[in-house]
């Protein structure tokens, strides 16, 4: 696969103000704090964290429905702060979005028929004028997210879909500009386990024809391990650790990576009961006041002196594979010692 | 619940005595102009005592109508319970007064919500609200201390006494939610998908209050939840959930090693195939979704969905058949129509 970097996100940073007031001092909320990702074309990038970690703040970010306070977003290679008003049109039909919940971003009192072509019609995917095309095309778009058959689907109003009936509509939506990437927020945490599968299974097969690459946010890993190529693990706006998504989940070099996935339960009596647990003192602290040094030590289990002052550097452990916490090297040599799936990414090392 | 997983494997919940909640033959019915819906049909639900049972089942299935209904407390005045018994620790839920039942709620049966912060009245602070209780049990004497006591046991701290809802981060508010239905020292807890709103590694801290708080009191504890991880964590016996009836039960370790209902294979295999790293493989293991209680199947509930469906499926509907110590309610495990 020829792997082009299609949106590259460097240090970028949003600062919400709070709390102003005439007396008050303002204060800010670090929503997203120096972060750096990239999506190449036709891969899943996961961006994975508990709620209050920034992810959802990132991706609104790359869509542009929040201004940065600082960092740079590149898209095909230009900065979002250098587009002229062709570069977003260009932007608007590259990049899409699926939401969380189907039920408030569809129009209730719009058809499924004009939620579509309005799509395709403000984004200048197809001319106003040509409403046959867009007609062709929201039933081939029907078609593909398994649909059938178009044409009552087309006449029906959201509410009178289902929860995952109404998520295929959303993806559909976000597939009718033709993008090469699509921000997903949480776009299955609202359905049911058997809904679920079978979304997932779309997003999956429509990546595997169109080469649609997909920045999945998320915050239930079980999915993620299926889902996505390279896994970022956010926390408190920050990026602890990024990978290959078999790399950070075997290795899991940075603590909080290591806490968040021995809390997720695993559908089976004798593997859950007797894997070894790490249950985190207290909750995630707030951006209004992030902990000094590493914002995990708090809560972190291997913490010592100076994670409570200095800021770990974020190192890269392996090829792609990096982490921001002052053990990180230690942690991955201890874990490549002791374990035997480590093997393909030392060869992947020799290769280079 | 036990720590080893073979202590409480082979143990039969109908053998054993007494158990602290039976229900039979439960119909709950939601009156609408012009007709009558019923989310609940259960033929049998126990509940032994000291264990962790789960009742598992997708949204729709019917799981928290069934918790009101034990509680006889229903969200809208539309539902009630049509017919049926629920015996709590020996009375009968559906026949008692109003005045006794409110005296059962708490004192036999504590409840814990998923929405937290719904289920605490703004503008009273925790340790009003959690005395309130109390008070209304009759338990005058030393209530504040019982309290403190309590907060103490779910791991707070005695200033969360004199906070109020907002104060509290969801984690802490869903310790108070545990306090609150452990107040009054029930033997019975249900809880209705106590994490589902919470983050992993507090969802974590919740199942292990949970577990240590089931063995310290010996509670019952019967688990309303979607994540079948977290019934596999944490529950003795399984019950699971499909348009108001139960399809299957049994011992957690046989319900996931070997489910008998097409219904429960369909959801593990759906549940595990999402666990499989990087291999972009998602197995769809059930079509469709969950029918509306307008449009009830007839014969077995789940045949339009089901990959084994047979004639007679459509048109009558299974009873319980044992299959491997489990109980499930498929014609696939009847000795006349298993052919296939």
């Amino acid at each position: 696969m020829a792997e082009t970097t299609l949106l590259e996100i460097q240090n970028l940073a949003k600062y919400f103000e709070v709390g102003r007031s005439l007396f008050k001092k303002k204060r800010h909320l670090y929503a997203v704090d120096g972060i750096s990702v990239y999506v190449r074309t036709g891969e899943t990038l996961a961006l994975v964290g508990e709620s209050g970690c920034g992810k959802s703040t990132t991706g609104r970010l790359i869509l542009n429905l929040e201004q940065p306070t600082g960092g740079h977003i590149f898209y095909r290679g230009k900065d979002l702060a250098d587009y002229t008003a062709k570069d977003w049109k260009r932007y608007r039909q590259g990049v899409q979005v699926v939401f969380q919940d189907s039920h408030s971003s569809l129009n209730p009192r719009k058809t499924i028929r004009h939620i579509l072509t309005a799509a395709m019609f403000s984004s200048g995917t197809i001319p106003r004028k040509d409403s046959q095309a867009a007609e062709e095309r929201a039933r081939a778009l029907m078609a593909e997210v398994g649909l059938k058959p178009a044409e009552t689907f087309l006449a029906k109003y959201p509410n009178e879909l289902s929860g995952g009936q109404r998520q295929r509509i959303g993806i559909a939506r976000a597939l009718s500009t033709n993008p090469d990437l699509i921000v997903a927020d949480e776009p299955v945490s609202s359905l049911d386990v058997s809904v679920k599968a079978q979304v997932l299974n779309l997003l999956d097969t429509l990546q595997k024809e169109k080469g649609v690459a997909y920045l999945f946010i998320s915050h239930e890993l079980s999915i993620v391990r299926s889902i996505a190529d390279r896994v970022a693990v956010m926390y408190l706006g920050k990026i602890v650790e990024s990978g290959p998504v078999a790399d950070v989940f075997d290795a899991k070099v940075h603590p909080y990576t290591e806490a968040l996935i021995s809390a997720t339960p695993i559908p089976d009596p004798d593997t859950t009961r007797n894997k070894k647990r790490i249950v985190l003192p207290g909750g995630v602290p707030s951006p209004m006041d992030p902990p000094k040094g590493c914002p995990f030590h708090p809560r972190c289990f291997r913490a010592e002196a100076k994670c409570a002052t200095e800021v770990p550097p974020t190192v890269e452990v392996a090829p792609g594979h990096h982490a921001a916490c002052h053990f990180a090297e230690e942690r991955f040599a201890a874990f490549s010692g002791s374990s035997e799936s480590i093997r393909t990414v030392k060869s992947r090392l020799c290769s280079q | 619940m036990s720590s080893t997983p073979h202590t409480q494997t082979e143990m039969n919940p109908q053998a054993r005595p007494e158990p602290i909640l039976d229900i039979q033959n439960l119909i709950t019915e939601i009156r609408v102009p012009g007709r009558s819906l019923r989310p609940v049909e259960i033929e049998r639900l126990v509940v032994p005592r000291g264990q962790v049972v789960g009742i598992v089942g997708e949204s729709g299935s019917g799981k928290s109508m069934t918790a009101y209904s034990i509680l006889n407390l229903f969200p809208t005045a539309a539902a009630r319970i049509h017919s049926g018994s629920i015996l709590l620790d020996g009375v009968d839920m559906v026949t008692a007064r109003e005045n006794e039942r409110v005296r059962i709620r708490g004192d036999k049966v504590g409840m814990v919500f998923q929405d937290y912060a719904m289920s605490f009245n703004p503008v009273i602070s925790i340790g009003k609200q959690l005395m309130e209780q109390l008070l209304t049990h009759g338990r005058h004497e030393n209530a504040k201390a019982k309290v403190l006591s309590v907060l103490n046991e779910v791991g707070l701290s005695a200033e969360v006494f004199s906070r109020y809802p907002h104060e509290l981060s969801g984690g802490m508010l869903q310790r108070v939610g545990i306090a609150s239905a452990l107040v009054c020292d029930p033997p019975l807890i249900v809880a209705d998908e106590p994490t589902t709103a919470l983050d992993v590694t507090v969802q974590a801290q919740i199942l292990e209050l949970l577990k240590r708080i089931q063995q310290e009191r010996n509670l019952s504890i019967l688990l309303i939840t979607h994540d079948l991880g977290i019934v596999a964590e944490i529950c003795d016996l399984v019950y699971v959930m499909y348009v108001g009836q139960i399809v299957e039960h049994g011992t957690v370790h046989k319900i996931f090693k070997s489910p008998a209902h097409p219904y429960t294979q369909g959801l593990l295999q759906g549940a595990s195939s999402v666990q499989s790293v990087g291999t972009h493989e998602i197995r769809v293991a059930i079509q469709g979704s969950i029918p509306g209680l307008t449009e009830i199947p007839s014969g077995c509930r789940f045949h339009d969905r089901c990959p084994y469906t047979m004639d007679i499926c459509r048109t009558q509907e299974p009873g319980f058949y044992e299959v491997n110590g489990l109980q499930a309610a498929c014609w696939l495990h009847d000795p006349e129509h298993s052919h296939g």
